[in-house]
């Protein structure tokens, strides 16, 4: 898997390339561990193939982290294999999916 | 039809995903992709949980309807994951757990899924038709 982050004063925009499972999924959250000044954050998962539970932990986490911080979080680029997990999931309805 | 046994570690599931990856090479990619993640829950849960010794994954073509099948078999604990309860998915984002989903996708993806203990073994097997277009 491979994260480029883009950081534009309050905004980080984090690009992930590569499938999002229980092997890649740690380094995607320590990537998001520490949200600290970001006000809005952009998730571009046009690069992800597919993502299982353990990925939608770490977006939950951060969901629940920039909630608390008062801040956004937009998910972008997520193919339909990846919404069918959304959706499936409810997690459509608590992410943001632009 | 594939079929490779593995140890239940972090090594064994990283091998099994790319064994995996090229087993299911006559699958369209959409269904390719449900099914990875489907395994992956399953793959996790050996590992995790089962305190296996070994575990061995098998992939068979199935025909009418077309589709794919993979088998998992593990000698560890008995344990039955069909009988887990369903998340609530319609709770708010505060109210969410982190976890217990990986078996709910499983069953909402793959049909049928079937749990079996034999031979002191866990047999699940999980079912993926798909159309060509």
């Amino acid at each position: 898997m491979e994260i480029v982050k883009q950081k534009d004063g309050g905004k980080l925009t984090v690009q992930v390339k590569g499938r999002v499972d229980t092997l890649t999924s740690p380094q995607l959250a320590a990537e998001l561990q520490d949200l600290s000044g970001v006000e809005s954050l952009v998730l571009d998962l046009s690069g992800v193939p597919y993502m299982s539970s353990a990925g939608l932990r770490c977006l939950l986490m951060s969901q629940k982290a920039m909630m608390k911080a008062g801040g956004d979080m937009v998910i972008v680029g997520a193919i339909p294999a990846v919404r069918e997990v959304f959706d499936i999931t409810g997690f459509s309805d608590i992410l943001t999916l632009a | 039809m594939f079929e490779k046994t593995y140890r239940p570690t972090m090594d064994g599931l990283a091998e099994a995903a790319a064994d995996l990856d090229g087993a299911l090479a006559f699958v369209p990619d959409s269904a390719k992709a449900v099914v990875m993640v489907a395994a992956d829950e399953i793959f996790a849960n050996i590992v995790r949980h089962s305190r296996a010794s070994a575990w061995t994954l098998s992939v068979e073509e199935t025909h009418d309807p077309e589709g794919v099948r993979l088998t998992f078999e593990d000698d560890g604990l008995a344990f039955d994951p069909l009988l887990a309860r369903d998340p609530d998915t319609s709770l708010s984002a505060e109210e969410r757990a982190v976890g217990g989903l990986g078996i709910f996708i499983v069953k909402k993806t793959m049909s049928p899924v079937t749990y079996e203990r034999r031979n002191g073994k866990n047999v699940l097997t999980m079912t993926k038709s798909f159309e060509r277009k």
